[in-house]
């Protein structure tokens, strides 16, 4: 028996797993142990931050806020996309979940697209992990979400393979 | 979550993205503009929570991880 499962078991047998929670517990569990990583990048960052201020408003400077602003859109809108998808899906309507769930899937990519030319151009400048300390955090927490969001695209493209063939009702 | 519901937190969220980065840009009052973007995060954050997470009404305890999570962070 799994970790997951015997928790599940666990927690339904305590009636303490209430029925109304989305997904099942493995996805929540796994969003809860993400939400730790970030947090553990937020504190490092933090403390980091107070023990260098003014090297890190200087980097700070270094950013296309533009580019942060467009991926803020296009990851809210993705997210929003989702909503429709599960929406349509309790509507049992397929062809409407298959078209958001493509429409996410294609959100995320451009959000991937933006987020790599914004890696390829640090780099070009000669911007790297070791660049400073600001950069080191900066670069290991945006890298992280890029995964994290990567991770996700995977997901819902298995997802949207699935609703194709009508697996969702 | 209802589809208008849905299109509502949506706009929310993207207005108040947009209107935090204007602010910025525009040379408002650091303290005051902090303290906007803190209570701007924290308002989005919530929604997110609420509605596109879909916790809204499920055991507190659920909810509260979260939300603690965003407050703490």
């Amino acid at each position: 028996m799994t970790i997951a499962t015997s928790v599940t078991k666990n927690l339904e047998t305590r009636g303490r797993l209430p029925d109304d929670l989305p997904g099942d517990l493995a996805v929540w569990m796994f969003i809860y142990a993400e939400l730790l990583v970030f947090g553990v990048f937020f504190i490092t960052y933090i403390i980091t931050r107070s023990n260098n201020i003014e090297l890190f408003n200087q980097y700070q400077l270094t950013l296309d806020v533009r580019l942060g602003l467009i991926n803020t859109f296009v990851l809210l809108t993705s997210s929003f996309f989702v909503v429709k998808a599960v929406n349509a899906t309790k509507r049992d309507n397929k062809n409407k979940t298959v078209f958001w769930l493509s429409a996410s899937v294609l959100t995320g990519l451009i959000f991937i697209v933006i987020k790599s030319y914004e890696f390829y151009s640090k780099y070009s400048e000669g911007v790297n992990l070791s660049t400073n300390s600001f950069y080191t955090l900066y670069l290991s927490m945006t890298f992280f979400h890029y995964m994290h969001v990567m991770l996700g695209l995977v997901i819902l493209t298995a997802m949207l393979l699935k609703a194709t063939k009508g697996g969702y009702s | 979550m209802l589809d208008v519901k849905a299109t509502i937190v949506w706009l929310l969220l993207m207005a108040t993205t947009l209107t935090i980065f204007l602010l910025s840009q525009f040379g408002f009052e650091q303290q005051l503009l902090v303290a906007l973007m803190l209570a701007a995060v924290w308002f989005k954050g919530q929604l997110i929570i609420d509605h596109f997470m879909g916790l809204r009404r499920v055991d507190i305890l659920w909810r509260l991880i979260v939300s603690l999570w965003l407050f703490l962070s």
